[in-house]
C-alpha cells in the first residue's frame, strides 16, 4: 500500500508542484507500479554481490587544464552581470 | 559548574594543489575570476555530460588518508548525494559514502597532536558547489540570488572526527596540526580564503547535539565553540533544555544563531555514481603514494632535532608553520648555523609577523627571505656586528629588504658606550664649540646642540644617554 | 537521378565517390521527401538547416580529389536526446525546447569527422521514457506501415525515418529496448552494442548504467558501417573501452559452427503469431545447417522489476538538474521562493516522466534502498551469471524482439503497467550489458515483426556476422506501401 501522503512526499522530494487532480491520478498508477516492483521482495539474495565496473587510478584523467569558458548566456536568459540569476532563498 | 564537553569537527579542505577541478578540466584556481568564466559543460551540469575523475585528486586524498593514519580500502567508490539547492549544478553532489562494502578513501584514523589525539571517523573526496550571492547582501531580504559556478566542481576532501575534543583550545591545537600536515603534503594552501572550512558538533553532559556551521576560518572555530559552550552552560544552569539543532556562526556579531526552522529530515537517496567506475587502490599503487609522499611534520621535527640539534620545542614551533620550517632549511643551506638561524626565526621573525595570525600572514609577503637571515647569522657568528646591532638591522631590513652586508657600514658596530672614547669626543667638541659651552650655563637647550655635535663626530654611534650624562658632568665641572 | 533516398549507406558512400551523383542532389531529395511525407509520420523534431551546405562542402572535396571520410555524404538522423552543437536538442521535453547544447556528443563529432551529414533531430518519448514514442512534447510519431499504429520507442523517430527513407541511417539510444523495439515495429535493423562500446558523452542521460547509443539502418551492413564510425574508447566517457574495427564479412568470425539458443520463456510470453514466425525462422536456420535448441532463463521473472527499479532510480537523479537556472526556457526567477520556482518549472515534465521520477525517488529512500535498488542490482548479477553459463555452449540467444505486434496509438495508455511489460524481452541485454540486435523477420498482415539476437558481452563482431547470415536466410526486406 502506498498512501497518497507518501506520493505527496515523493512529489516534494522531486520538486514537482502537483495539482490535486494529478496527485490522485498518479497515486493510482504509482501504487500499481510499486506493487509490481515489490516482487523483488520475494527472493532473498543475501550472498549475491552487485557487479561493478572497476578501473585503476592511472586509467582516470590526468590533472591537466583545458579552458572551455562555456558562455552560459547562450543557454539561459537569466543572466545578470555575468551571474546566473536564481530565485530568492527564503 | 562545567559539564563534560564533547566536540567533533568536520573539515572541508580544498585540494588547491591541483591544476584542474575534480571532474572536469577547468582550472582548480577559481579565485580572481569574473563570474562564470571558469566553467565548462561538465561543471555547469549541462545535459549529456559525465564526470571525468582527476587521478591526481585520488593521489592527494590517499596522501591525506595515510597522513591521518586511516585505513584505505582496496576499492573506493563515488556516490550521488541527492538534494536540491541552487548552488548545485546537477542538484546532486558527487561525494563518497559507505554502502555495500564500497566505501570512501579513508576511515578509522587517528591524529596525535602534542600529548592529545583525535580519532578520524572518515575521509572523503567530493566536489565543491557553486557560490550564492544574495543581492543586497542578505539571504532574508534579497529578492533574488546570483550564482557563480566558478568554484563548482573543485576538489574537496572532507575530514570527519569522532567527538573526541573536550574544549575549544584542543580543537584549535588539532586544527593547527592538521594545517601543518596539509601544507607539508602540498595538497592545500590553507592561507587562501575559503580553502579550509570547519563545521563542529558539540554536546555537554551527553546532552543533545548542536551543529555549528558556516565557520569561515580555523581561527574563528575556537571563538564559535567557546561562545557555544558558554551559551549551552548558561541554558543548563537555568534548567532550559538544549535542543538538537543547527546553528550558524555569525562572523560579524561573533555569536551562533539558530538556523531557520529545520525543513523535514533530509533523505539524500545515496547511490553509486554510475558514470565513475569503482577505483582500484591496490597495494602497489598505495606503496608508490607512500614512497613519493612529502615528509610529514612529525618526522620532520625528529629530523630537525637529530640533524640540526635543535631543541624539541624549537623544532616543533618551526614545523607548526610549514613556511617557517622551509624558510629555516633554506637559510641553513645558505649558511649552516642552525641554532643561530632557528633563534632568529623563533624569537624575532615570528614575533614580527605575529604567530597568532599565521592563518593570514604569509612569510612570502615579507620583504626578506632566507638569504637575509643567513647573512645576519653569519655576521653575528663572525663578530662583525653585535647581536644588538643585528636586531636593529633586522627591524630595518624587514621594512626595506636590504641585504645585511650592505648595511654593515651604517650599523658598523654597537653604540659607543666606552666613557673614555666618549669623553675624548666630548672634549674635542667642547674645544671647537667654546661659545656654545659658555651659553650652555644660561641656556639649557644649547646642551642638545652639543649632544648633536658629539653624535655627529661619532657618526651617530655615541650612546646618547651616556654621552648626555657625560656632557652634563663636564658642564658642571666647568 | 531519381530515388537517391532509397539507397543504403554503403551505396551512397561508394557511388558519390564514383561521381554517380552529388551529395547535394541526394541530400536535396531527402529534404524534399521529409517535406512531403513527414507530416504523416512526424519523425523529425528539427531538420538541420546546414545539411545542404555541408553536402556542398563534401562535394567540393570530392571534386578536388581531397581525402574524404568513410561515411562521406551519408545522411544520418539523430535521436533528439543526443547533443548537437548549436542545433536544438529537446529530448521532446518542454524543459529543453529552446536548448542548444554548447558541444557535440562524441558520436556526432565522429560522424562529422567522417564526413557524414546530420540531416535532423528525431522524435522520441520525453527523455526516452517510453516504448511507443507517444509521450513527447511534440506529439506521437506514426508508423510508416500504418499511421494509426505506434512506431515503438523510445527511438521511434529514428526507426520511422529510416523505414520511410527520410534518412539513410540513424542513431538511437537503447536503455531497455529503445532501439530494438521501434526497429522491430518499423521493420528495420536496430543494434544495441555491448555496454561501453560507444561513448555516451553527449547522450542526455536517462539511466546511465543501462543505456547505449546504437545505429538503426535498413541493412546489417549499414549497421557495421555506422559502428565503425561511432564506437571505441572516448576520454570523455570513463565507461568506454577500446574496440577493433568491425568486419563486414559474414564468415570471418565463424571459424566454428554457430549454436543458437531459443529462449523458451520469451517465446512462451509472446503473441502466438509472433512465436510461430520465430519457429519458422528456426526451421530456415536448420535447413541452412545451423543447430539450435531451446534454453531456459530462470531469472527472467525478476528482470523487468529490476530494470524499472534501476532505470527510474537513476532517472530521478539525472533529471534533478532541470531547474531552469543554467539552461531552459524563459521564466524569470525573480520574486519566487526557490523551492516553489523549482517545483513550478519542473511541473512542465510530462506525466510519464513525473511518475518515473517519483517512483525513482521512492526506491532510493534510505528505508527502501536495500528492498528495491540494491536487490535490483543483485538480480543483475544473478541474471548475468546465468546468461554467462549459457554462453559457454550457446553463441547466440534468439527471441522475438517484442512479445506483441505494433498496436494502435493510444491503446492501453491508461494501463501503464501493461505497457511496461512489453519490454520484457529487450531489458535483459541492458541489465547485463551484452550486445543485441533486432532484425526484420516477417509481417502479420501489414504489421512488422522483428527477431532479437543476443551474444555474449564483447562479442559484437560475432553477433553482427551472424546477423548478416540471419538477414540473408530468415530476414525480410520490404518498403512501406504508401512509399
Amino acid at each position: 500500500m502506498v498512501s497518497i501522503e507518501h506520493v505527496k512526499h515523493l512529489a516534494w522530494l522531486s520538486r514537482l508542484d502537483l495539482s490535486n487532480e494529478e496527485l490522485v491520478k498518479y497515486h493510482i498508477e504509482i501504487e500499481k507500479i510499486i506493487e509490481y516492483l515489490d516482487r523483488l521482495d520475494s527472493i532473498t539474495l543475501s550472498d549475491v554481490e552487485p557487479r561493478y565496473y572497476k578501473k585503476s587510478v592511472s586509467e582516470f584523467r590526468n590533472d591537466q587544464v583545458l579552458e572551455t569558458r562555456t558562455d552560459l548566456s547562450k543557454t539561459t536568459k537569466n543572466i545578470k552581470d555575468g551571474y546566473v540569476k536564481a530565485p530568492k532563498m527564503r | 559548574m562545567t559539564g563534560i564537553v564533547r566536540i567533533g569537527v568536520e573539515i572541508h579542505c580544498q585540494l588547491t594543489g591541483l591544476n584542474s577541478k575534480l571532474f572536469c578540466k577547468c582550472r582548480g584556481d577559481y579565485r580572481n575570476d569574473l563570474p562564470n568564466r571558469n566553467v565548462c559543460p561538465i561543471c555547469t551540469g549541462q545535459p549529456g555530460t559525465m564526470p571525468l575523475l582527476n587521478n591526481k585528486a585520488i593521489d592527494y586524498s590517499c596522501m591525506i588518508a595515510l597522513a591521518l593514519g586511516c585505513t584505505i580500502p582496496s576499492e573506493m567508490g563515488f556516490y550521488r548525494k541527492n538534494y536540491f539547492y541552487p548552488d548545485l549544478p546537477k542538484n546532486y553532489q558527487i561525494t563518497q559514502y559507505d554502502s555495500g562494502g564500497i566505501g570512501s578513501v579513508g576511515s578509522n584514523g587517528k591524529l596525535e597532536f602534542g600529548k592529545e589525539y583525535a580519532r578520524i571517523r572518515r575521509i572523503q573526496l567530493e566536489e565543491d558547489p557553486g557560490r550564492l550571492i544574495y543581492e543586497g547582501g542578505d539571504m532574508d531580504t534579497s529578492f533574488y540570488t546570483l550564482v557563480d559556478y566558478n568554484r563548482a566542481g573543485t576538489a574537496l576532501v572532507e575530514i570527519v572526527t569522532e567527538p573526541d575534543f573536550k574544549d575549544a583550545a584542543t580543537v584549535r591545537a588539532f586544527l593547527n596540526k592538521l594545517t601543518s600536515i596539509l601544507e607539508h603534503l602540498g595538497v592545500c594552501n590553507t592561507k587562501l580564503e575559503g580553502s579550509v572550512r570547519c563545521d563542529a558538533n558539540i554536546s555537554i553532559d551527553n546532552g543533545k547535539r548542536v551543529e555549528i556551521k558556516n565557520v569561515g576560518s580555523f581561527r574563528e572555530v575556537e571563538k564559535a565553540l567557546n561562545f557555544e559552550i558558554i551559551r549551552q552552560e548558561s541554558l543548563s544552569s537555568r534548567n532550559i533544555e538544549i535542543k538538537s539543532e543547527t546553528r550558524h556562526w555569525d562572523n560579524e556579531r561573533k555569536v551562533t544563531k539558530q538556523s531557520r526552522a529545520k525543513e523535514e529530515e533530509q533523505d539524500y537517496k545515496y547511490f553509486l555514481e554510475p558514470d565513475i567506475p569503482i577505483v582500484l587502490l591496490d597495494k602497489s599503487y598505495l606503496n608508490s603514494i607512500q614512497q613519493t609522499m612529502p615528509e610529514l611534520p612529525d618526522k620532520r621535527r625528529t629530523r630537525f632535532v637529530e640533524e640540526y640539534h635543535l631543541s624539541d620545542h624549537v623544532s616543533q614551533v618551526l614545523i607548526n608553520n610549514k613556511e617557517m620550517a622551509d624558510f629555516f632549511e633554506s637559510a641553513v643551506r645558505i649558511y649552516s648555523s642552525p641554532k643561530e638561524i632557528a633563534n632568529w626565526l623563533v624569537s624575532d621573525l615570528m614575533s614580527y609577523i605575529g604567530v597568532s595570525k599565521t592563518d593570514e600572514t604569509s612569510l612570502t609577503d615579507l620583504k626578506i627571505g632566507p638569504r637575509h637571515i643567513a647573512e645576519l647569522a653569519k655576521l653575528v657568528d663572525e663578530n662583525s656586528i653585535s647581536r644588538h646591532t643585528a636586531k636593529s638591522m633586522l627591524n630595518r631590513i624587514l621594512r626595506t629588504g636590504e641585504m645585511p652586508s650592505q648595511l654593515v657600514g651604517q650599523f658598523d658596530s654597537s653604540k659607543i658606550i666606552d666613557e673614555k672614547i666618549l669623553t675624548k669626543a666630548i672634549e674635542d667638541t667642547f674645544d671647537s664649540e667654546r661659545a656654545a659651552v659658555i651659553d650652555a650655563s644660561s641656556n639649557p637647550s644649547v646642551i642638545n646642540f652639543l649632544l648633536g655635535k658629539v653624535l655627529k663626530l661619532t657618526k651617530g654611534r655615541a650612546d646618547p644617554q651616556i654621552a648626555l650624562s657625560l656632557i652634563m658632568d663636564k658642564l658642571n665641572k666647568n | 537521378m531519381n530515388e537517391l533516398w532509397s539507397l543504403s549507406a554503403q551505396q551512397v558512400s561508394s557511388r558519390v565517390r564514383n561521381g554517380d551523383f552529388t551529395i547535394e542532389d541526394y541530400v536535396f531529395q531527402l529534404l524534399e521527401r521529409i517535406n512531403a511525407i513527414d507530416d504523416k509520420i512526424k519523425a523529425f523534431i528539427t531538420v538541420n538547416d546546414d545539411a545542404l551546405e555541408t553536402a556542398r562542402k563534401i562535394d567540393t572535396k570530392i571534386k578536388r580529389q581531397e581525402t574524404i571520410g568513410p561515411l562521406a555524404g551519408v545522411a544520418v538522423g539523430v535521436k533528439d536526446n543526443i547533443c548537437t552543437k548549436n542545433i536544438r536538442t529537446t529530448c521532446a521535453s518542454k524543459l529543453l525546447h529552446e536548448y542548444k547544447p554548447p558541444f557535440d556528443a562524441t558520436v556526432i563529432s565522429r560522424l562529422k569527422e567522417r564526413d557524414a551529414i546530420i540531416i535532423g533531430k528525431l522524435n522520441l518519448d520525453e527523455f526516452a521514457m517510453g516504448s511507443t514514442t507517444e509521450f513527447g512534447s511534440f506529439g506521437p510519431t506514426h508508423n510508416p506501415w500504418d499511421p494509426n499504429y505506434v512506431v515503438g520507442g523510445s527511438s521511434g523517430g529514428s526507426a520511422a525515418s529510416v523505414a520511410a527513407s527520410e534518412c539513410t541511417v540513424s542513431l538511437g539510444s537503447d536503455t531497455g529496448g529503445s532501439i530494438r523495439c521501434p526497429a522491430s515495429f518499423c521493420s528495420v535493423v536496430g543494434f544495441k552494442p555491448t555496454y561501453g562500446s560507444v561513448s555516451r558523452y553527449g547522450l542526455i542521460s536517462y539511466s546511465n548504467s543501462l543505456e547505449q547509443i546504437g545505429p538503426i539502418a535498413r541493412t546489417v551492413s549499414d549497421i557495421v558501417m555506422m559502428m565503425n564510425a561511432i564506437s571505441g574508447h572516448d576520454e570523455n566517457d570513463n565507461t568506454t573501452h577500446f574496440q577493433k574495427m568491425y568486419e563486414f564479412s559474414d564468415a570471418s568470425d565463424l571459424k566454428k559452427p554457430v549454436r543458437f539458443g531459443l529462449v523458451k520463456e520469451l517465446i512462451e510470453g509472446s503473441d502466438p503469431v509472433i512465436s510461430r514466425l520465430v519457429y519458422s525462422s528456426m526451421d530456415l536456420l536448420s535447413s541452412a545447417g545451423f543447430k539450435w535448441e531451446e534454453i531456459s532463463l530462470n531469472s527472467i521473472d525478476y528482470s523487468l522489476a529490476s530494470y524499472y527499479t534501476i532505470a527510474m532510480a537513476e532517472a530521478s537523479s539525472n533529471l534533478a538538474r532541470y531547474d531552469n537556472l543554467r539552461y531552459g526556457f524563459d521564466c524569470q526567477p525573480e520574486g519566487y521562493e526557490w523551492n516553489s520556482y523549482f517545483s513550478t518549472i519542473r511541473n512542465n515534465f510530462g506525466d510519464e516522466v513525473k511518475k518515473r521520477i517519483m517512483i525513482g525517488s521512492h526506491v532510493l529512500l534510505s528505508g527502501y534502498y536495500s528492498k528495491y535498488y540494491l536487490k535490483a542490482q543483485k538480480i543483475r548479477s544473478i541474471l548475468r551469471q546465468e546468461v554467462k553459463k549459457l554462453f559457454k555452449y550457446i553463441d547466440i540467444l534468439i527471441s522475438p524482439t517484442m512479445p506483441v505486434l505494433p498496436f494502435r496509438l493510444g491503446e492501453g495508455i491508461d494501463n501503464p503497467m501493461k505497457r511496461y511489460l512489453i519490454d520484457a524481452n529487450t531489458v535483459i541485454a541492458n541489465l547485463i550489458g551484452i550486445p543485441a540486435i533486432s532484425i526484420p523477420t516477417g509481417f502479420n498482415d501489414k504489421l512488422p515483426i522483428g527477431v532479437q539476437l543476443m551474444a555474449d558481452e564483447m562479442q559484437d563482431q560475432l553477433l553482427l556476422s551472424v546477423s548478416k547470415i540471419y538477414e540473408r536466410i530468415a530476414g525480410v526486406r520490404r518498403k512501406p506501401d504508401f512509399i
